[in-house]
């Protein structure tokens, strides 16, 4: 009884193990958010690529305003890395963060990268992940002002 | 009265929830890929494009992967991405789950290769199980199925 409780119990593990996206939060509107981690991604070697702003498209459609924008950033060194490495990692490029309005904050979010580790476990792109993801936390602590 | 203790009775019921959540869910692959022989990547842009606005979506834009990364015209041209979206089912999915917006808007990758070009998109029903939202799973399930038939429509 008590073996199949445990299995069980790890088996739930195993599927309640949500893998979570990087993220932080701050005090200001969006426009300067958007100011901020721009600097934030030039400071770790990063440019903004595009300023997606899904928020003002809904809204111009007749759509409620959902409060995101979503920044793109790179630097043409992830795409050589990535296309040498696993060119399927392409698909993830040129990263994302995704700016969320909550009350008087912002938070900002990157793509959930962790993932991407399990799927494809040779010590190359795992490597590559764990590069990109130290990059983003890099930025969003810049980001946050710690 | 049941001869298995409280405790283990409620386990049984969670388990019972896990298993009823989408099973294939849990099996789905990272990505969506779809291969274009013989195509070179302008040919395979412009039957994406065209797939696309069959399939009720906006194209919103192409671009090099390192656009904006190194100078002007001197683009990759053999990595192209394609953004496209639908605003309504945006929309929906933005207020089911703002974390959506980590596959929003639409994008497929293209990859030319010496016979022919690689599509690839990230599959929108992975990143929704690893979120955990179960109310995220029809929404996400549709804009697979999309993703798949407007590829395989441009592989035709």
């Amino acid at each position: 009884m008590t073996k199949l409780a445990c299995a069980l119990l790890v088996l739930s593990g195993g599927t309640l193990a949500h893998a979570a996206p990087l993220t932080a939060a701050r005090t200001m509107d969006l426009p300067v958010a958007i100011d901020v981690v721009t600097a934030a991604a030039q400071n770790s070697g990063y440019q903004v690529v595009k300023v997606q702003p899904i928020d003002q498209a809904l809204v111009k459609r007749g759509y409620p305003d959902p409060g995101i924008r979503i920044l793109f950033i790179g630097k043409s060194s992830t795409m050589d890395q990535a296309m040498k490495i696993n060119p399927r990692l392409l698909s993830v490029l040129p990263l994302r963060l995704s700016l969320i309005v909550e009350g008087k904050d912002t938070l900002v979010s990157s793509d959930d990268l962790e993932s991407w580790k399990d799927m494809f476990p040779d010590p190359g792109t795992a490597r590559l992940v764990d590069t990109w993801q130290r990059d983003l936390r890099t930025i969003l602590r810049d980001f946050s002002g710690r | 009265m049941s001869k298995y203790p409280p405790w283990l009775m409620v386990l049984f019921f969670w388990f019972g929830l896990l298993l009823a959540t989408p099973a294939t869910a849990q099996n789905e692959e990272p990505l969506l890929n779809v291969f274009l022989s013989g195509k070179n990547i302008e040919q395979a842009s412009e039957l994406l494009v065209q797939a696309i606005g069959n399939h009720n979506y906006t194209f919103v834009r192409q671009q090099s992967i390192d656009s904006r990364l190194v100078p002007a015209g001197l683009e990759t041209r053999s990595v192209r991405i394609i953004y496209f979206c639908n605003f309504d089912l945006m929309s929906q999915a933005l207020a089911l789950d703002t974390r959506t917006a980590e596959f929003l808007p639409c994008r497929i990758t293209l990859l030319e290769t010496g016979t022919g070009v690689a599509l690839m998109a990230v599959n929108p029903l992975w990143v929704s199980n690893r979120m955990g939202n179960y109310r995220l799973h029809e929404h996400c399930e549709k804009v697979k199925q999309d993703y798949l038939a407007i590829m395989k429509e441009a592989a035709l």
